[in-house]
């Protein structure tokens, strides 16, 4: 059970690891637009069809 | 919404799809030539209406370059504010246009708040390319400044996060522990263990404590300053003195901790505040973006006579300008030639309108009410015009806090009761010698804390606001809402409000043998003083040869008069030809609005001004009366005119050839019998009518007097809006009432239990903050409806478009 002594401060550590982690993505806007991602995903996909199309214009 | 007889039309997946106007035409065939079609299958919403002529735009893109940009190595930087974005694939196809012009490093839209920020090569791309690539789609951008409105809350956003999380995860922690010492039994664990894990939640609390309850303590440290105690007081008092005796408690390894009660508390406190900032939020960039966008322009009278729109902030000094009625006055200037009222209470909060004659100093940013000035400029800080726009934010926010110490005030009393109390019950507990009188009499302070009272109010009228603004809706004052809910006449306005603004020339007859042009370009140069919606169909047909107009007169809801070549020009109702005729004319009846040109001696011509009505009037008008009292219509028209429109879209009520000053008085009539009014007006004539309403909405395509004095703004083109507005009036009328009985109720329900000793102190933080969590997510509730409910709409709206 000694343990404990090590593995208690060891968590408090990453807790504040973590937060340091947090803080930092807060402060350098990762948190900033929420919406945009979601729709970058799927954008990307179709980005692909426009390119597709002036090739097979330019075929014949 | 697409005329039958139309001839525009763009061949998109194999067919021909007809389209309104050129404007859409153009914008269509754009997207379509650029590969970037995937843009009308991806849309979940409709485009606004293209415009052929991007007029006050067009301006100031080609001159403000400079101003909106730093310059860095290579690169430029422009922030600009976005209008005309209906759903994701619009920031879809605007990022994909823009990337494919050469020179722009990054071009990224925030979703939420609809600016965009860019990085761009000033050697390959300009702005005003920029700008046009935007235009070219069928988008409006306007360069803005981040304004530090902007930037504050923005940062306060990052603030409230990080404060949220970090009490959170220290929270989460605590939490763990003390479960494991709720579990086991009394002696179970050995006591340096016990130790251990006690001393380890404390230091795990420090930070909730000393960084993320740190607004409840400041704003508790004001109030008690200010001698008004609001509910951050007994939050402040109960999170301090909670984590004071655990401490000690503590350090003498007997008695009681309630760290977890600490965090518990401040957690969900700070999402119940995130929650309500967030709405918050959204009302107030909404209301920014407004301000922002409607760029102050100003009419510049060059050395040729012709008239210019230029941004106000490119004026120089001992430039004319003129002002047309209803307009702002772009900057700080004197008057050359005529004369009129002036309200300058967005300035100086003088409610009078003042008179300015030749000579008299112009504020920037003050109303012409009256009839056009031509002033010269005395004054080209930039201060004047940018005040006037940080004073319209100001304002449409300061109105806010009104209701938000309604609330407070009724807490302060609650939160003294509290505190008496609270103390009370520890004295008693101290005077019997009972073992826990410290946690019960905090299990008081913590479960009686009107938070949720608080509350209340501001949630559901921020959920409201930021619901409407979502549909093109905006609030500019937090009362208009309340009273709107007990509003039982309705009063519309005719032309740009039930009508959709947009005037074309239907008709022109001549009394004379004139030249029809002549008559045209006489009216055209008398009309482009005046900044009417009648004025538009004249500007359509560009007069050829430039004609001068001297010593303009306005007659408010009469028309307006001027001399050119030597002559004296009449422009205006039938009412102001016979004023100046002194004779009456028999003239036919007209469904349309008919204006006269004559001269001193007779009349020239009229013409008949086509103007369609405006998407969605009828059915709100027959959903309205099922609703209200009394709607009624109230214009300046011809009778003939005003009835026709007024049988078209069903209003039995209506009066027609009122001047500005009867509207006034019958609205005043009407609120002495009683009547609460709202009044739906565009501008100009009825900017005073609109003030004295109980509630003024203003449609889009209002003047800048409309928009700044009225409560409530459509920006959208559809009516159906207005349906919403008196709907969501209602409910959140009927959502404060469920909010404020269910505050009522916990509070007075739970105290006797906690003065008895039977709620411990995490019981307590967990009841009071589900408290403010249930009255934050009823308010939400408004915001809930709105997307289950705009995605069915949307989906009738696409089944009947590809039925049709």
């Amino acid at each position: 059970m000694d343990s404990l002594y090590l593995l208690i401060p060891l968590s408090i550590v990453l807790v504040g690891l973590v937060i340091v982690l947090f803080l930092w993505s807060v402060r350098s806007g990762q948190f900033d637009d929420l919406e945009g991602p979601a729709h970058d995903i799927l954008d990307d996909n179709i980005d692909k069809q426009p390119p597709d199309k002036t090739s097979s214009d330019q075929k014949p | 919404m697409i005329p039958a007889h139309t001839h525009y039309r763009v061949k998109f997946d194999h067919q021909w799809r007809a389209m309104c106007c050129p404007g859409c035409e153009a914008v269509c065939q754009t997207i379509i030539d650029i590969g970037l079609v995937d843009f009308y299958r991806k849309r979940t919403a409709f485009s606004s209406k293209g415009e052929l002529i991007p007029d006050e735009l067009e301006n100031i893109s080609q001159s403000s370059v400079s101003s909106t940009t730093s310059d860095k190595e290579n690169h430029q930087d422009h922030d600009l504010i976005l209008e005309g974005i209906s759903c994701s694939a619009c920031i879809w196809l605007l990022e994909h246009h823009l990337r494919q012009l050469p020179g722009i490093i990054t071009f990224k839209v925030n979703h939420v708040t609809r600016r965009a920020h860019i990085k761009s090569q000033p050697s390959l791309v300009q702005l005003e390319q920029i700008l046009q690539a935007i235009q070219e789609i069928g988008y409006h951008a306007y360069p803005y400044d981040p304004g530090k409105q902007y930037l504050k809350l923005q940062q306060e956003r990052k603030d409230f996060l990080s404060r949220l999380g970090v009490a959170a995860f220290c929270g989460m922690q605590v939490m763990m522990i003390t479960l494991g010492i709720y579990v086991a039994d009394a002696n179970e664990i050995a006591p340096r263990f016990l130790n251990l894990l006690i001393w380890a939640s404390a230091f795990l609390t420090l930070p909730v404590v000393f960084f993320s309850a740190v607004p409840f303590f400041r704003s508790a440290w004001r109030d008690i300053k200010n001698h008004s105690p609001g509910m951050d007081v007994p939050v402040a008092l109960g999170v301090g003195l909670a984590f004071i005796a655990s401490l000690y408690h503590s350090i003498l390894q007997q008695g009681e901790t309630y760290y977890e009660s600490v965090c518990m508390f401040v957690i969900f406190l700070l999402l119940a505040r995130y929650i309500e900032f967030l709405t918050r939020w959204h009302s107030i960039s909404s209301s920014e973006r407004i301000t922002q966008a409607t760029t102050v322009t100003a009419k510049r009278i060059n050395s040729d006579g012709q008239i210019e729109i230029v941004p106000a902030k490119f004026l120089q000094i001992g430039d004319n300008i003129q002002i047309n009625p209803g307009a702002v006055i772009p900057t700080d200037s004197i008057v050359n030639s005529g004369s009129s009222y002036v309200d300058e209470s967005i300035l100086t909060g003088e409610n009078k309108p003042i008179q300015k004659q030749i000579g008299s100093t112009l504020l920037g940013g003050s109303h012409n009410l009256e009839s056009g000035l031509v002033a010269s400029v005395s004054c080209i800080s930039e201060n004047s015009t940018l005040s006037t726009i940080s004073r319209m934010v100001e304002r449409a926010q300061a109105e806010k806090p009104s209701w938000v110490t309604l609330a407070d005030r009724y807490a302060s009393w609650f939160v003294i009761a509290v505190i008496i109390l609270t103390g009370l019950s520890a004295l008693h507990g101290w005077w019997v010698a009972d073992p826990n009188w410290f946690s019960t009499a905090l299990s008081v302070l913590v479960v009686t804390c009107p938070c949720a009272l608080s509350l209340a109010t501001p949630t559901a009228y921020t959920a409201t606001m930021s619901r409407l603004f979502k549909q093109g809706i905006v609030v500019t004052n937090g009362h208009a809402l309340e009273r709107l809910a007990t509003v039982n006449h309705v009063i519309f306005d005719k032309t740009g409000t039930l009508t959709d603004g947009a005037m074309s020339i239907s008709n022109c007859h001549l009394y004379t043998h004139t030249d029809q042009q002549f008559a045209f370009d006489i009216a055209a140069t008398l009309e482009s003083h005046s900044d009417h919606p009648i004025a538009q169909a004249f500007s359509q047909n560009k007069s050829r040869a430039m004609l001068q107009a001297q010593s303009v007169e306005h007659k408010p809801g009469q028309g307006i008069s001027g001399q050119i070549n030597g002559s004296t020009y009449y422009l205006g109702s039938k009412q102001l030809m016979s004023d100046i005729l002194e004779q009456d004319t028999e003239y036919k009846p007209s469904t349309m609005t008919r204006i006269f040109l004559a001269n001193e001696s007779q009349l020239i011509a009229h013409f008949d001004i086509n103007d369609s009505i405006r998407d969605g009037a009828k059915p709100v008008i027959s959903w309205l009366n099922k609703r209200v009292q009394h709607i009624s219509l109230l214009s300046g028209d011809q009778h003939a005119a005003v009835a026709w429109l007024a049988k078209q879209v069903g209003i039995n009520d209506y009066t027609a050839e009122a001047s500005p000053s009867e509207k006034l008085n019958i609205i005043e009539q009407l609120q002495q019998k009683g009547d609460s009014v709202a009044m739906i007006g565009d501008g100009i004539n009825d900017a005073p009518v609109l003030a004295k309403a109980n509630v003024s909405i203003s449609v889009s395509n209002a003047s800048q007097l409309a928009r700044a004095s009225s409560d409530i703004l459509l920006l959208g083109h559809d009516m159906n809006g207005l349906k919403q507005i008196f709907i969501l009036a209602k409910q959140t009328k009927r959502i404060i009432v469920q909010n404020m009985s269910w505050a009522l109720v916990y509070n007075i329900g739970a105290l006797p239990m906690a003065l008895t000793g039977n709620i411990e102190p995490w019981q307590a933080a967990l009841g009071m903050s589900i408290s403010s969590l249930v009255v934050v997510l009823n308010s939400f509730r408004i915001h809930a409806d709105h997307t289950a409910q705009a995605y069915i709409n949307q989906a009738i709206k696409t089944r009947q478009v590809s039925n049709g």
